[in-house]
């Protein structure tokens, strides 16, 4: 009964918020940014989840596991119908570079602060600090453009150049961020107890074949909206399910079946249109879910949120000096171009929560509370960084 | 209108049966998985509900080539990885998803009222009831009869003294009355069928399952002054009535709010309808137990009468009845395949196993006074004779109403409840297999699909 409860409260409040963020937005110009981010829905998951009034309790969690499940493997396919080869050759490679270099650094800096700080914060087992660094760099090197989108000097004729450049990046670095995350899976103690690498890469690759396999079968003719959705809905929950199953990540292989399926399949306009119709609406039922992760009951995680963000933000003006220096072609670019990459996507949120769902809740609760706090924060003051990096776009 | 516009391409076998192939295998890995970690264990619920929906799938488009009905189809996959077969779907897992029941359900009868239409049931208003009429006496009394006369003659019930043998002769009487509403309206709904013959068979469907109700009642009472030496309480069937009443005017004003919501509004009517489906299952029961705790009286809403009466009311008694059925339409598929996939794996074969010599029997008997009853309404009425040969086939399939009135009965009366529900479960199981095959096969050949018009 309450699991059921649960289940429709999360429902309305996504596609009701869905209707109110993204479709009739009246909010004011300063609120829009935390609108359209979806943040808000991050506190309603607080609210709800058993760091507050305890509706989403274990037991409807668990209840409510393919719905999570569904949620993350959505995110993940999404994610991975937007690499479509021919179209990522169309972006310079310079620009790819620059993704990875600045990604790459940012991790680095971050899992580096992490493994500094936490083992004096926390009282954990050794892995568990290596875990946490890693799901914090993975979560941390990822962006998002809505800050951009938002931004009028984005359209700024003399920007172009360098908006074109944040896209490319802040798309880019969504499967990096999930390759650094992987990392966490290989790292997980268990997983290195009973297998070696090899043994879990084949896993992973079974695993993977198998869902595209099914899509492809089950899509090698056109199948009606209805059918479509059946197919896309019980491939996306078995696929999360054998990954779960197998110690693997189900956004990875999500991410992976989506890459493949988009650069193979005949139908994948038509898959990526389903898919993307329901992005909205799954995107807030993740952050319902992750909120419901958060707790605020230390202060610890709000001081570690702090020097999340201003050591994510040393971190990214890091990764963009390192890119404006370090690739000959893009010698132009802004020294600060890091700080026009500060805003969370969504793929760290589904990382954050796939994070939450496969680790112990020992560490996976402070990462992902400290986190969070990093992220408000960042939805607040990031509108203002982009400003100041598009205000200097024309030194390119 | 058409929800599935490919439904008659054949399918190619090489993919399908590679499919299958994959799914094969990871089912018989499934089955030899013993999750550790609590990811595994969330792991192995997602797995068993994805697996459920594309096996149930694949069952759909077999079955379909072999011309039989999808909802076949769903609930033979939903036996095949039931706890019965493979196991996939274990007891447990199918509690988690009652849920899934409860909206199935509330939607069904929302799509069962909403294909009601006003003006031919009243052209048919005779029939329905004659129909109905019959169905009622005859079935109960052959069935009823068949248990009393030759309950002491089967192993299973050999034990029972004679008043418990005719105790459980009544309610089986009445259970066997019963239809399955969801069943008889998925294949009406998956064949796109329209016409007389189709009208009278929701109609008759409907009204039983109103009067099984009453009958049931009766039927409890009968066997509580057999069992128990208690007289009947008049006062029961006036609560009754009150019920019924109070049920089809919560669905009106239901039904009113629903049109209402679809002409000033409009946007995300599935998740409104959701919501109404599930408003009603869990409202009424909660006004049941309230009602109990607090005033100690018995009051029983009827959700799906609520929610046929509400279907009927915005497809009657508004301009949005088109929007309304097209939109339950549309979800129609995932719903269906959850719902019978469930129903199958449900489906207790243990029981047909140990009483299946009974429930054969009370299986052709209740065929038997189904034909009789429709043939006697039908020549009575005029039907044509293609309808009246063919209408029995309409109301053989048997479901959840059943079992949840054998379940009372089993609540009420332990000393025969034990006896009662492996045969009503055992005669749903044989029921629910050939009665949406026998259906499609009726509204096939009185040419009222879209193929045979």
């Amino acid at each position: 009964m309450k699991t059921t409860f649960v289940f429709l409260l999360i429902l309305i409040l996504a596609f009701a918020g869905y209707r109110r963020s993204f479709k009739s937005l009246k909010a004011p110009v300063l609120a829009q940014n935390f609108y359209l981010t979806g943040i808000e829905y991050l506190f309603f998951g607080f609210l709800i989840g058993p760091g507050f009034l305890n509706i989403l309790d274990a037991e409807s969690q668990k209840g409510l596991a393919p719905l999570c499940a569904l949620v993350l493997g959505w995110v993940g396919l999404l994610s991975g119908f937007q690499f479509e080869i021919p179209k990522l050759r169309r972006a310079p490679n310079s620009h790819l570079g620059a993704a990875a270099v600045a990604c790459g650094l940012t991790a680095l800096l971050m899992m580096l602060g992490a493994w500094l700080v936490l083992p004096r914060v926390l009282d954990l087992p050794d892995a568990a600090y290596v875990l946490s660094g890693v799901a914090i760099a993975a979560a941390a090197c990822n962006t998002a453009q809505v800050n951009l989108a938002l931004s009028p000097l984005a359209r700024a004729p003399r920007n172009r150049a360098l908006v074109n450049l944040i896209q490319v990046m802040s798309s880019a670095d969504g499967a990096l961020a999930l390759g650094v995350f992987s990392a966490a899976y290989l790292l997980r103690p268990d997983s290195a107890a009973h297998m070696h690498f090899g043994w879990l890469a084949l896993k992973a690759v079974a695993c993977i074949a198998c869902q595209t396999l099914l899509f492809l079968l089950f899509l090698n003719r056109r199948r009606s909206q209805e059918e479509l959705t059946v197919v896309l809905m019980g491939g996306v929950i078995l696929g999360s399910g054998v990954a779960s199953m197998l110690d693997l990540s189900p956004l990875v292989v999500n991410f992976a079946t989506g890459l493949l399926l988009v650069n193979i399949t005949r139908e994948k306009e038509r898959l990526y249109g389903m898919i993307a119709a329901l992005e909205k609406p799954a995107y807030l039922v993740l952050l319902i879910f992750l909120g419901s992760v958060w707790h605020m009951d230390s202060f610890l995680y709000f001081f570690g949120g702090l020097m999340y963000f201003a050591w994510r933000i040393l971190a990214k003006i890091a990764g963009g000096v390192a890119v404006a220096h370090g690739i000959p072609s893009l010698k132009g670019a802004p020294s600060d171009l890091g700080l026009g990459l500060l805003d969370h996507g969504g793929m760290a949120m589904a990382i954050l929560l796939d994070f939450s769902m496969s680790f112990p809740q020992s560490y996976a609760v402070p990462v992902v509370s400290t986190i969070l706090v990093g992220v408000v924060l960042n939805e607040l003051l990031g509108p203002a960084f982009i400003q100041l990096v598009l205000q200097g776009g024309g030194r390119e | 209108m058409n929800p599935n516009p490919q439904l008659n391409v054949k399918p190619r076998w090489l993919p399908i049966s590679l499919a299958i192939g994959i799914m094969a295998i990871l089912g018989l890995w499934y089955v030899t998985y013993n999750p550790e970690e609590s990811w595994q264990a969330s792991g192995s619920m997602n797995f068993s509900l994805g697996f459920l929906m594309l096996a149930g799938y694949v069952g759909a488009i077999l079955f379909q080539v072999m011309k039989l009905p999808r909802i076949t189809g769903y609930i033979f996959a939903g036996i095949l990885i039931g706890p019965h077969a493979l196991g996939i779907f274990t007891h447990e897992r199918i509690m988690d998803l009652r849920l899934v029941d409860d909206l199935a359900l509330s939607f069904i009868a929302l799509t069962a009222g909403g294909s009601l239409e006003l003006k031919e049931l009243s052209k048919r208003f005779a029939h329905i009831g004659l129909t109905v009429l019959f169905i009622a006496l005859i079935v109960f009394c052959s069935v009823a009869a068949l248990v009393s006369l030759t309950g002491p003659m089967f192993s299973f019930t050999a034990q029972l003294s004679p008043r418990e043998v005719l105790a459980m002769g009544l309610l089986l009487g009445v259970l066997a009355v019963a239809i399955s509403p969801s069943s008889v309206i998925a294949i009406i709904a998956e064949a796109k069928a329209k016409g007389p013959f189709t009208e009278t068979a929701l109609g008759v469907t409907v009204a039983i399952d109103v009067i099984v109700i009453v009958l049931f009642t009766i039927a409890m009472a009968g066997a509580r002054a057999l069992l128990m030496s208690q007289g009947a309480d008049p006062m029961v069937f006036a609560v009754l009535g009150g019920e019924l009443l109070i049920s089809v005017l919560l669905g009106a004003l239901l039904g009113w709010g629903l049109a209402y919501y679809i002409k000033k509004a409009g946007h995300d009517l599935p998740l409104v309808l959701l919501l109404a489906a599930f408003g009603v299952a869990r409202v009424s029961a909660f006004l049941s137990w309230y009602i109990h705790e607090n005033y100690n009286a018995s009051v029983h809403m009827e959700p799906l009468l609520i929610c046929m009466a509400a279907g009927f009311v915005v497809a009657n008694f508004s301009d949005y009845g088109r929007i309304f059925v097209d939109t339950l339409e549309r979800f129609s598929l995932p719903v269906y395949l959850l719902f019978f996939c469930l129903t199958g794996a449900s489906l207790d074969l243990n029981a047909l196993a140990s009483t299946w010599p009974l429930a054969l029997a009370i299986g052709f008997m209740r065929a038997g006074g189904i034909w009789m009853a429709t043939n006697l309404s039908g020549l009575i009425t005029k039907s044509p004779p293609l309808h009246r040969k063919r209408a029995f086939m309409a109301f053989v399939s048997q479901a959840g109403v059943a079992v949840g009135l054998a379940g009372l009965a089993q609540a009420q009366f332990p000393e025969i409840g034990g006896y009662l529900l492996p045969v009503v479960l055992a005669l749903i199981a044989v029921n629910q297999i050939a009665g949406p095959v026998l259906l499609k096969l009726a509204l096939n050949q009185v040419g009222e699909t879209p193929e045979r018009k």
